[in-house]
């Protein structure tokens, strides 16, 4: 019986130990896991290849989550709600938002660049100052278009 | 891409008498001042070109609010700027988009200019965008957004300007934040300012201002 | 004609029925407060169910690790993305293998001994001598195997994912030569706590919940027979393998339903 106990100690002790590896050494701390976050939106005319959970970055470090992708019907614009780290608090009112993409094959994510307005972004605001997906055929219209031009 | 800019600041320019309380009628009232001034540049432009700069920035000055516009393009670094290199990078600013685009606005000529009229109100009092449309000899369309701004003087000024889907002022402001961190410059303002002029006269907003030889300027290069 | 429809309808209200008796099983045994010498019968059952399955998790964790991390590793390095093998493996792992893997294995090894179990005491009447003593048998044999089944597959599902994922940084970091903060640092920046983990975990629950459930009630409904006992342990693992496997799909669809 006592070979039981300490086997099913063991083994318990074991699931829980790699429940919390899997909690802290395969995921890292999450966005505003220490400090909480809140919800910032953007418009863009175009949001393609952006998904929810991509992610949102300030100089390259990754301070949010896209948590919603919509539409506002009546501008004919995307909504993207974002999720951002209580960290990154004082962003001002022209805050832009561009969706780049990652390295060559990546997906899409949000580039914040901090602006020089003294107002900041509070909980729920909306960044105006916004650059969309420049897809591969918008480049290539502009390259003709200059093409032409010369 | 220099053109659209260029139709873009036609448009911008309103007859400096007209405090237009709405900002459409404001650009749509534009059109023939420029549109005279360049005639006439055409004109006198091989012989004096700064007549032609100055009769360009006369026509611009009440209509794009340059302060917001530069503080725009400084961004983080405003703060860091003391006063004069705040005006000096406004002045700067100013003067090089004028005397860029100065020379390729004489090439306007054909395009036909849409304002489109507004399709809902806007969500704040003091802010607004005002949508055009450049079509080209060529049948193409190109879409253009003011984004405009009341100011204290009952006027409003536009304070960034969208070409073809690309922010300019995020461009721009890209480009300064690059200028900052590019080594020959060791992070100083003056460098960056000083060289502002040098800075602009390579960019082509439709690689969206990115350093050389990253993806995105590896289309649409001039 | 008539007759297979007779047929088809026996075998439909059989199947109900035997819902209805697996159900009243289900209940009956969770019902009720634990008494005393409960916790020995659940530790017991928990060493029986978990600790004993623990050479076979291991072992195919590994396995599939490395081999994930290998397979993963040829066909990233095609366009130059091998740093992601560390992100593919672990999401991979922790949405469905993790789960799915331990949840068959759990239902082959544990399960059918469970039901094996189950079904030679109702053949060998000991059943029914407890409940002539007065003893409640579903309280005694039943639950105690239930709740240990629920505890033991998240607990194991945690150990496959950790190994399986320690088998392919072995694989991918050591031996193919994968940067180890890349690696590392790739997987702790896209695999998302509640997302990812928390959502596996839930899965690897309710495979717990669905194949004790199974396999419980295979031997108490078992014909006491021997030819019986060997066909209830093969149902067992048939309709807990289905179960899981279906289950996984549904589950994946309402939780990351958004495909888009």
């Amino acid at each position: 019986m006592r070979t039981i106990e300490i086997s099913v100690g063991a083994f318990v002790l074991a699931g829980i130990l790699c429940l919390v590896f899997l909690a802290f050494r395969v995921s890292g701390v999450g966005v505003g896991d220490t400090s909480g976050s809140y919800l910032l939106n953007a418009k863009f005319n175009d949001v393609a290849g952006l998904r929810v959970r991509s992610k949102v970055s300030l100089a390259g470090v990754t301070i949010g989550r896209v948590a919603k992708i919509g539409v506002d019907s009546e501008t004919a614009e995307a909504i993207v709600t974002m999720q951002v780290s209580q960290d990154v608090a004082n962003l001002p009112v022209d805050t832009g938002a561009r969706i780049q993409t990652e390295g060559f094959l990546g997906g899409r994510y949000i580039s914040l660049t901090p602006g020089g307005e003294e107002q900041v972004l509070h909980n729920g605001d909306t960044i105006t100052n916004t650059q969309g997906a420049i897809g591969l055929e918008g480049l290539i219209d502009t390259f003709i278009s200059k093409m032409g031009s010369k | 891409m220099r053109r659209l800019f260029l139709c873009g600041l036609v448009l911008l320019s309103a007859v400096a008498a007209a405090a237009a309380s709405d900002p459409r009628t404001l650009i749509s009232q534009t059109a023939d001042t420029l549109i005279g001034v360049i005639k006439e540049g055409k004109t006198y432009f091989d012989k004096d070109p700064q007549r032609f700069y100055a009769s360009v920035e006369k026509v611009l000055d009440p209509t794009i609010d340059f302060h917001t516009f530069s503080k725009g393009v400084m961004a983080v670094y405003f703060k860091r700027a003391s006063p004069a290199q705040r005006d000096q990078f406004e002045a700067t600013f100013k003067s090089g988009l004028i005397r860029t685009y100065g020379k390729a606005l004489l090439d306007f000529g054909d395009e036909s200019i849409v304002v489109l009229p507004a399709e809902h109100p806007s969500k704040q009092p003091d802010r607004d965008s005002v949508k055009m449309e450049v079509h080209s000899k060529e049948g193409k369309v190109y879409p253009v957004i003011y984004s405009m701004r009341l100011g204290d003087d009952g006027s409003w000024r536009m304070y960034n300007i969208i070409i073809n889907g690309i922010n300019i002022g995020l461009t721009y402001r890209n480009q300064f934040a690059s200028a900052m961190n590019a080594p020959e410059n060791k992070g100083s303002l003056d460098a960056v300012i000083n060289g502002w002029g040098e800075t602009i006269a390579h960019i082509d907003p439709a690689t969206q201002g990115a350093p050389e030889g990253t993806p995105e300027s590896a289309s649409g290069e001039e | 004609m008539l007759r297979y429809l007779r047929l088809l309808g026996q075998w439909a209200l059989g199947w109900i029925g035997a819902l209805g008796r697996a159900s009243m099983v289900w209940f009956q045994s969770l019902a009720g407060l634990p008494r005393r010498g409960d916790m020995t019968l659940l530790l017991k059952q928990i060493y029986q169910i978990g600790v004993l399955s623990l050479i076979i998790i291991v072992l195919s964790a590994f396995s599939i690790g490395a081999v994930l991390a290998l397979q993963g590793y040829t066909q990233l390095a095609r366009v130059g993305a091998e740093e992601s093998v560390g992100l593919g493996v672990a999401l991979v792992l922790l949405r469905e293998l993790g789960p799915v893997v331990t949840g068959l294995l759990f239902a082959g090894r544990a399960g059918s001994a469970v039901t094996a179990e189950i079904g030679l005491m109702k053949a060998t009447d000991q059943l029914s001598s407890m409940e002539m003593m007065g003893v409640d048998p579903l309280h005694r044999i039943i639950a105690p195997r239930l709740w240990a089944g629920m505890i033991c597959m998240p607990l194991l599902t945690a150990i496959f994912n950790s190994v399986a994922i320690g088998g392919s940084a072995i694989v991918g970091v050591d031996w193919l030569g994968v940067d180890a903060g890349g690696f590392w640092g790739g997987m702790q920046d896209g695999v998302q706590r509640w997302e990812d983990i928390g959502k596996g975990m839930v899965k690897s629950g309710v495979f717990g919940v669905v194949i004790s459930w199974i396999a419980v009630f295979q031997g108490y409904d078992s014909t006491p027979t021997a030819e019986g006992i060997s066909v209830a342990t093969t149902k067992t693992v048939v309709y807990s393998s289905v179960a899981v496997l279906a289950l996984d799909f549904i589950l994946t669809l309402v939780m990351y339903g958004d495909f888009n």
